[in-house]
């Protein structure tokens, strides 16, 4: 089964290029640019792997993260936060939160493939 | 500081073949107090500095040596800069650099200014980058549209499985991506030029305070100008007030607004200086910078705005009958306020600038300083004789009375002061007058306690002096109640 993998970034083109790498690896890849339709769509239909932005429009990445983790069905969903955001505070603070992999941009499309590939479930989806 | 003025005039004295015993008898003195005050051990001040300046043919300036003393008062700040400890610096040696060699201990004060300046200036970029949302937003979306560039550029470069379609797709967002990428980055370097912009240099405030010092006869050639514009009639300010007012209360008059008279009358005397004496004091402004070389253009227009300032209150305020009132009411700043509109910043001013070393006396006012102040605190203006405010030229030292709840409930505030170096101060600090911003400027004036014995404020020299330093950490005041640092030197 194909590992499905949610992509929530408010940038269009990094969304663009991202599903277009992804999906070349055999993903199948949605997308997602708002906070809070993300929190939405990922309650109801969660995916197997979440990329993650840190900064978002209404609600940010680091907040998602943590209702994410409060929640039994969800703590242990793998999470890759990309982030502009790359100094030591926000490190701690992304891995306080419970993230997975955490990659500040601006990143090689080799690196973020590699990263997804690690924390995709083996042998595709759940 | 007060140091230079006995060498100066041990050395004009022999400049001109005097021995002290001659010099004493001319000034009224013994020959002893004499060499007393050549050898900086008493300060002379008041009527017997004028007799010494006649006799030595120095004006007071410089026989003061204000200017001088300024300098020396950078230097110090330069041997005490934490940075520069190494070199093993001695601030005493300032005042012989001063005397044997003016044009490099002006050129290492200047360079000291500038040194600090950028250092200031990169504080205050490091702080913007750590704190400022504006920025931080800027920077992160430079960062994500650098990462859409780079992602697409990878994807154009290494992948032979795009389709025609696709590969133009990227294409699109490569080059529109480029110039986002450009817009953000034009707007984030626009906007550090407006942080650096924002400051103004210490030295321009610095130069122009010098060149005003330097040149005494600036504030008689200004009076001259505004008394011109008087004599013409056109400058009948309380006629213009009136067409003012009646303008106001038309019907093309914004809806309840209130413009009290003193800001009126500001503003039609900043009319009439522009109208009338803008190319004058443009010339003057220009006379003056001859000699000190490589100016920025900051200097000039910042020189000239204080003349035109000056001017205007001139019109306002005319001299002579600013000076009858304020000996009247013994240089009550409060009662003298309120005789001009509770203008106390055109008070302020036109003391600070119409001082003498010999008052107060009938016809002359006690020599005074002023410092404009903002809502937050800091340092607009300086004027007058700068020595009697504090160096550096920030009110770090939380006795000074700015900020006194009194001041605030009152509108005015006074407190007798004591400086490291035994200078005594009597500071007035008040309220009033038109408004910038929609706040109201502080201003403090500050007169030589033995001066304010002449004046209304002589009952706060029965009072105990409070302490005033640079800041707590220069400061020798060491039993203050006030302080919130240690020491530097000597902890």
């Amino acid at each position: 089964m194909t590992a499905r993998v949610l992509i929530v970034e408010d940038e269009e083109h990094i969304v663009e290029a991202l599903t277009f790498l992804l999906a070349r690896e055999g993903f199948e890849v949605r997308a997602r640019g708002d906070g809070a339709a993300a929190v939405e769509m990922i309650f109801r239909d969660p995916p197997d792997v979440l990329v993650l932005d840190a900064m978002l429009p209404s609600v940010d990445g680091f907040e998602i993260l943590r209702r994410l983790r409060g929640d039994p069905g969800l703590e242990t969903l793998p999470v890759l936060m990309l982030t502009a955001k790359g100094q030591k505070r926000d490190r701690a603070v992304a891995e306080a939160s419970g993230v997975s992999l955490f990659m500040t941009k601006p990143f090689s499309n080799d690196e973020v493939v590699e990263a997804v590939k690690r924390l995709a479930p083996p042998h595709g989806g759940a | 500081m007060q140091t230079l003025m006995g060498f100066r005039i041990r050395e004009r004295r022999r400049e001109l073949g005097l021995t002290q015993t001659e010099l004493a008898k001319r000034v009224g003195v013994s020959p002893s107090y004499l060499n007393l005050i050549e050898k900086n051990k008493r300060r002379a001040a008041g009527r017997l500095l004028g007799e010494i300046g006649r006799a030595l043919s120095l004006s007071i300036d410089a026989l003061d040596g204000s200017a001088e003393r300024r300098l020396q008062a950078r230097l110090l700040e330069l041997a005490r800069d934490p940075d520069l400890s190494e070199a093993g610096l001695d601030g005493d040696e300032s005042a012989e650099l001063i005397a044997r060699f003016p044009a490099f201990a002006r050129a290492a004060a200047r360079a000291h200014a500038l040194y600090r300046a950028g250092i200031e200036d990169l504080r205050l970029m490091s702080d913007r980058l750590a704190h400022d949302p504006v920025l931080a937003e800027r920077v992160h979306a430079m960062l994500t549209e650098i990462t859409a560039l780079r992602s697409t550029a990878e994807i154009l470069a290494g992948a032979d499985d795009v389709s025609p379609t696709q590969r133009r797709r990227f294409e699109t967002i490569m080059r529109e991506q480029a110039v986002r990428l450009s817009d953000t980055g034009a707007g984030l370097a626009r906007y550090f030029d407006e942080t650096i912009e924002s400051r103004r240099p210490p030295s321009t405030e610095d130069d122009v305070e010098e060149i005003l010092a330097r040149h005494a006869d600036l504030t008689d050639r200004v009076e001259r100008e505004a008394d011109a514009v008087r004599a013409t009639g056109d400058a009948d300010l309380d006629a213009l007030d009136r067409a003012a007012r009646a303008q106001l209360s038309g019907p093309d008059a914004p809806p309840g607004r209130q413009i009290d008279r003193a800001s009126r009358l500001d503003r039609a005397a900043t009319e009439q200086v522009e109208r009338h004496l803008a190319p004058a004091l443009t010339a003057l402004a220009q006379s003056r910078l001859h000699d000190a070389d490589g100016q920025p253009a900051e200097t000039r227009q910042r020189l000239e705005a204080e003349l035109s300032r000056r001017a205007a209150d001139a019109l306002r305020a005319p001299r002579d009958a600013f000076l009858a009132l304020g000996g009247a009411l013994e240089w009550d700043l409060a009662a003298l306020a309120r005789a001009y509109d509770g203008d106390a910043g055109l008070i302020a001013r036109r003391l600070a600038v119409l001082g003498a070393p010999q008052g107060p006396a009938p016809g002359v006012a006690p020599l005074a300083a002023h410092a404009e102040l903002d809502a937050s605190g800091a340092v607009l203006v300086r004027r007058g004789d700068l020595d009697l405010l504090p160096q550096p030229r920030q009110f770090e030292c939380p006795n000074w009375p700015a900020f006194a709840r009194a001041l605030h409930r009152e509108g005015v505030a006074a407190q007798r002061l004591a400086a490291a170096d035994g200078l005594e101060i009597v500071a007035i600090a008040q309220t009033g007058g038109p408004r910038h911003g929609g706040t109201d400027r502080i201003h403090l004036t500050a007169i030589d306690a033995r001066a304010a014995a002449g004046t209304a404020y002589r009952s706060l020299l029965s009072t105990d002096p409070a302490p005033v330093g640079p800041t707590c950490r220069l400061c020798a005041h060491r039993d203050c109640a006030a302080r919130r640092s240690p020491p530097a030197i000597g902890n």
